[in-house]
């Protein structure tokens, strides 16, 4: 809980540092905030009232992230189109996937029903990150000041959170509950992802 | 220079409590190999497969550092985690002191 609370913190201080809060700002420290809630239903029962509520805290704080990333795309470039074809190409193929994966693992869900929870919150991440990539390409192909560590952070953040929430799966439904080294993989490439996404608030407001 | 401080206090938390949270998986792990062998007898046949496999790959990560299974063990994940958090850490840091440098040119 304390580590969840840094990156809460953290996105805070950034957004002083870059000049207060803005539209942005304020999505991305709620999306912070939800994750840290998540976090916290994830780890304080193995119940499934609290999955879902945990669950669903990260799912809104992804919401969150893609509807700030959102905003500066439709802010600042006045070319960008919300359904790109690129994007649905890009959605696409995680969205593929995703099935692949559940596949691959052999993922069970018990109760069956989890499974509608399970893949809306896939399509969920999956937006976020898609909508992460295309913010990351534009403000390097445009030029912005830091665009580099804007890259590095939205494309390798993103990137982290859904090898994160992947392996969060296998561990949870794949039947690999006892293999404590994909647990802190899962736990490092989470931290990664909190880190350099509230770290982007240095940058973009 | 303030606000800078508090974000660079609040990225040092946050590594160092992962940090934590990573030995706390670890030694988790290393308490497993106990666990799943007291456990497994009181399981059901296809539950014990699973747990002598578990224990198995832990006693190779620990006893002699084999991957015979591909498979790295958990205190290699452990150091290659804080490798990757070390590395983040410092790109932030980097970040943060272009940002900073920024800043101060801008007041000049």
């Amino acid at each position: 809980m304390i580590c969840a609370g840094a990156f809460v913190l953290m996105a805070i201080s950034a957004a002083q540092i870059n000049g207060g809060f803005t539209k942005y700002t304020v999505f991305m420290i709620f999306g912070a905030f939800f994750g840290f809630l998540g976090d916290y239903f994830l780890h304080a029962k193995g119940s499934l009232k609290y999955f879902i509520t945990g669950l669903s805290s990260f799912l809104i704080g992804h919401i969150m992230y893609a509807a700030a990333f959102s905003v500066i795309l439709l802010r600042d470039f006045l070319n960008y189109s919300f359904f790109g074809s690129q994007e649905i190409l890009l959605y696409a193929v995680i969205l593929v996937g995703i099935p692949v994966a559940l596949r691959k693992f052999k993922m069970k869900f018990k109760p069956k029903a989890l499974i509608i929870a399970i893949l809306l919150y896939a399509v969920v991440i999956a937006f976020m990150s898609v909508k992460a990539f295309t913010l990351a390409l534009y403000c390097f192909s445009f030029g912005y000041e830091f665009r580099v560590f804007i890259m590095i952070f939205l494309i390798l953040g993103s990137l982290c959170f859904l090898i994160s929430d992947l392996t969060l799966a296998i561990i949870l439904f794949g039947g690999k509950k006892g293999l404590y080294n994909l647990k802190i993989f899962n736990i490092v490439m989470y931290f990664a992802a909190q880190m350099m996404l509230a770290s982007t608030l240095l940058f973009l407001s | 220079m303030k606000r800078y401080s508090i974000f660079l206090i609040c990225l040092i938390i946050a590594v160092l409590s992962s940090f934590n949270i990573s030995a706390f998986a670890y030694s988790s792990a290393a308490s497993g190999i106990v666990s799943n062998a007291a456990e497994s007898p009181k399981t059901e046949s296809s539950e014990i497969v699973l747990s002598i496999d578990v224990t198995e790959r832990y006693t190779d990560g620990y006893n002699q550092g084999a991957e015979d299974d591909g498979t790295l063990s958990a205190g290699k994940i452990v150091f290659i985690g804080i490798v990757c958090l070390l590395l983040i850490t410092g790109i932030i840091i980097i970040a943060v002191k272009s940002r900073y440098d920024e800043d101060g040119e801008n007041d000049r």
